[in-house]
């Protein structure tokens, strides 16, 4: 860990002026710094309080920090004559029964506890500073993420506070096994990361190479998971997502009843959770939520969804511009006659569409709620509407982009999606080059990334490759939960592999 | 020298690789071969025969190779026969294997300009299907294990779907009569069908590689089996729904069989898309093996970078493919390759797995020695 650029590791000395210019010029002269200066009862002795406006509680401040002090020194110093140095042992050892109050000795702890909310006093004539616990609790109220909507489901997510975070996980989940193992990360940033799994679980090879690849990150401030994700995921030229992320807090609680680990960081409501593979990409916890027949049928909707997403504009430009032979001829003449008059090769057709598609959906993103759903409403039905009245493309077309577009929302996970999106379009250009073959043969490169591809040691395309009969209850369908959660998935090598007792 | 990492895989991995690799080509032409050969409806019994042979001789491939656990073919042939002879076998397999993925890459490309892309230049057919083969089995073994995993079920699943619907167009008449000539007249049939078996000699360059290969006896078995039930089922169905004396004339028989699918209603009433695909998939599969083995067999030999090798391969490959002038100079060229393979894969194992036993090898004691070593 490397703290600051620049550190001065330098301990406190017994002289008031001397630490207050080590700790400012640490600091730096900035206005959300307050130091408080007090005197301590009648004497010529003084304290300075030190901390940042508006992280501390201020009532808290003001009741026991302030209070404490003026209070114990203004008494006893007048009754009982102590000499000052005494006393100001006598108040340090006493002063943990203030509350959360520490010591600390060293002009760069101090800054870092100023710099998370706590309140740093010196004395005079001392070498070490008082601590006291004024962080603000800023936590903003849970609610259901909008990300990751269920029908069904609870309606919790995740926030920003990590320390909010291992307690939604920690009230969830009351196993003394649960482990949250804490770092901090960002040289300039410092941010908590807590790594959090089930110690009897988890593979500890797992756990390990989490937190080494953790370690190894140097980054001045990971603003959001993302910068996590990205650093520790395990081929960044990918199309496909290695690391999921969630704001459910469901979610991350099954992943670590299956041995997986979740990594939460301070600042972003979104939970990191490795390793993870394709097909678990194509699963929602509602899945699990529902009984199990509606529940697999989603799960088969779900595949052609991906069937669809990936295939369907490319196997139109390759059976329209290709093989007019392999289409039922009913179907051919009425596709022959839609595109009559448009002037495109079908490829210029679909590219136009799709391209329109997605600056319609990236538009309906970025823009507030309502305008964004009447984007989407002009755009979709004026543009489609208008474009095959003005003869640039076929009704056939709208229909299979339309199609594809819906499919690709049906994905419960927002990344795979986006990997779908992307190697749809290399599915297109292929088909417009080679037809039917282009296909064939971009879906033989993806399959063979599929495959090469790892995410912490768990090949992606787990557990439909390598194949495991038994994990194959969870895949295409999900079959009964007595059936299922018998034991957890073999995959993921757990220590402890049975979730429940059944006679052998 | 530098290699590729391998890990260990299971007996039922290996199974579905020989699976993979066997099924290629011949899924294609196997009727019109036999229709040729024999001339009589019941040649599916051929089939059964030829498979009987290859399962017995794969049994002794296995054998061979147990005697020498975690040694690939390549390395443990010169315990056996020295190594000036050893080498020259390792040679005889490379070249069979690189002229065979050659055969795989020109089929395909004749496949697909006969059935997709009439204007195409074979050229960049075979040269597109090359690079995309380069690219899984640059992952090393283990990718190329892990994707005949992923095309297996669909595989099955295909062909399963199409010899069920086309049941309505089976006419059990025209695979009668049985064994009318005698069962001699069947022998010549042999031959050519064990052909359409070529490849599952994998199993001598994988069983060292494999978890527990003494126990792969029975998978592997039950998957020759079922190569030989995919095999007669379509011998069987396809001459039995388009009749003997058609299927002689057909290039691809089992193309046309496919073809015939009529299902009312349903949007794609062309089946062949589905066929195709899965064909072709099974073509890359049997392509990454070869391949791949190839690499090996060279890399073991001379110490080269083993993904050098591979790159080297191609434009060797590629101009084996480009070699036979037209489609029937293609079918010679994979006749005579598959003739050469099954001499080599069935004599080859057999006399040196009576060596070995003769000279009581080995004669080191693998039973210390765990784990895979290349």
């Amino acid at each position: 860990m490397k703290p600051f650029t620049k550190s001065h590791p330098s301990d406190l000395v017994p002289v008031l002026s001397d630490n207050l210019q080590h700790i400012l010029n640490l600091l730096g002269n900035s206005s959300d710094i307050v130091f408080k200066e007090m005197s301590l009862g009648r004497t010529e002795r003084k304290a300075v309080a030190i901390y940042a406006k508006g992280m501390v509680d201020q009532q808290f401040l003001l009741n026991q920090v302030f209070g404490v002090i003026s209070r114990s020194f203004l008494t006893e110093v007048e009754e009982n004559p102590l000499p000052y140095s005494e006393h100001l042992k006598d108040f340090t050892r006493n002063a943990s029964t203030l509350g959360d109050v520490s010591q600390v000795t060293r002009a760069d702890q101090c800054v870092s506890e100023i710099l998370a909310g706590n309140t740093c006093v010196l004395f005079d004539d001392y070498n070490s500073a008082i601590v006291f616990g004024t962080a603000k609790d800023n936590s903003r109220q849970q609610e259901e993420p909008a990300s990751e909507a269920l029908v069904r489901g609870p309606r919790i997510g995740f926030v920003e506070e990590v320390s909010e975070n291992t307690a939604i996980l920690r009230r969830r989940l009351k196993d003394p096994h649960l482990t949250f193992e804490s770092l901090f990360l960002g040289r300039r940033a410092r941010k908590e990361v807590v790594i959090c799994y089930l110690r009897d679980v988890a593979k500890p090879d797992l756990v390990n190479e989490v937190r080494q690849r953790i370690q190894k990150i140097d980054i001045d401030d990971p603003i959001e998971s993302g910068y996590v994700e990205n650093y520790i995921q395990d081929n960044p030229f990918s199309p496909f997502p290695q690391v999921q992320n969630t704001e459910r807090p469901d979610r991350v609680e099954g992943a670590l009843l299956e041995g997986r680990v979740a990594i939460l960081i301070e600042g972003t409501p979104f939970a990191l959770i490795v390793p993870v593979t394709f097909p678990m990409l194509m699963q929602s916890p509602e899945d699990y939520y529902d009984r199990w027949i509606p529940a697999s049928l989603i799960r088969l909707l779900r595949t052609l969804a991906l069937f669809f997403a990936l295939f369907l504009p490319a196997l139109y430009v390759a059976l329209v511009s290709y093989h007019q032979g392999l289409i039922p001829t009913k179907l051919a003449i009425s596709i022959a006659g839609t595109r009559e008059g448009v002037p495109f090769p079908t490829i210029v057709e679909a590219l136009f569409m799709e391209i329109t598609i997605e600056l319609l959906r990236e538009a309906g993103l970025r823009l507030p709620k309502p305008v964004g759903q009447a984007v989407g409403i002009v755009g979709g039905l004026v543009i489609g509407q208008s474009a095959v009245e003005a003869g640039i493309v076929s009704p056939i077309m709208v229909i299979v982009v339309a199609l594809t577009a819906i499919s690709s929302f049906a994905f419960p996970q927002y990344p795979a999606a986006i990997a779908i999106r992307l190697l749809r379009f290399a599915m297109m250009l292929a088909a417009s080059i080679f037809g039917l073959y282009g296909i064939i043969l971009v879906f033989v490169l993806i399959t063979s990334h599929m495959v090469r591809l790892h995410s912490f040691g768990i090949n992606y395309a787990a557990p439909y490759v390598p194949t495991r009969m038994y994990s194959w209850k969870d895949l295409f369908l999900r079959l009964p939960l007595q059936t299922l959660l018998k034991n957890r998935p073999a995959m993921f090598k757990p220590i402890d592999r049975r979730r429940s007792d059944h006679p052998k | 020298m530098s290699s590729l990492p391998i890990s260990p895989f299971s007996p039922i991995q290996l199974t579905i690789t020989t699976v993979s690799t066997i099924i290629g080509v011949a899924i294609l032409t196997l009727p019109r071969v036999l229709a040729e050969e024999v001339g009589t409806p019941d040649v599916w019994i051929d089939v059964l025969l030829a498979g009987i042979i290859v399962a017995i001789t794969s049994m002794i491939c296995l054998h061979l190779s147990n005697r020498f656990p975690g040694e690939t073919f390549y390395i443990y042939n010169r315990h056996i026969v020295g190594k000036v002879l050893g080498a020259l076998i390792s040679v005889l397999y490379i070249v069979n294997y690189i002229t065979f993925g050659a055969f795989e890459a020109r089929v395909q490309a004749e496949v697909v300009r006969h059935f997709l892309l009439d204007e195409t230049p074979l050229e960049i057919t075979i040269l597109a299907f090359l690079l995309v083969g380069l690219y899984l089995v640059a992952g090393g073994l283990n990718a190329i294990i892990r994707i005949n995993q992923f095309y297996f079920p669909i595989t099955l699943l295909i062909v399963f779907t199409i010899l069920f619907l086309n049941w309505k167009n089976f006419e059990f008449d025209n695979v009668r009569p049985f064994l009318e000539n005698g069962p001699t007249a069947l022998v010549p049939g042999i031959f050519p069908t064990a052909q359409a078996f070529s490849g599952f000699d994998v199993i001598l360059f994988l069983a060292a590689y494999t978890r527990n290969a003494k126990k792969s006896a029975l998978p592997l078995l039950l998957g020759i089996g079922l190569v030989t039930l995919i095999y007669m089922t379509i011998v069987v169905m396809v001459i039995g729904s388009l009749t003997l004396n058609e299927v002689a004339t057909l290039t691809w028989p089992t193309m046309e069989f496919v073809k015939q699918i009529e299902f009312p209603g349903a949007f794609f009433e062309h089946f062949e898309i589905f066929f195709i695909t899965v064909w072709l998939l099974n073509m890359f599969t049997t392509f990454f093996i070869n391949l791949y083995l190839a690499s090996l067999g060279i890399h073991l030999l001379l110490g080269w970078n083993i993904k050098l090798v591979m790159f080297m391969l191609l434009p060797v490959i590629y101009g084996i493919a480009l070699f036979p002038k037209d489609l029937n100079a293609t079918l010679e060229l994979g006749k005579s390759i598959g003739f050469v393979s099954v001499l080599m894969s069935t004599t080859i194992p057999l006399s040196l797995l009576l060596l070995a036993r003769v000279r009581n090898l080995p004669k080191r004691d693998y039973s210390l020695k765990e784990g895979p070593r290349t």
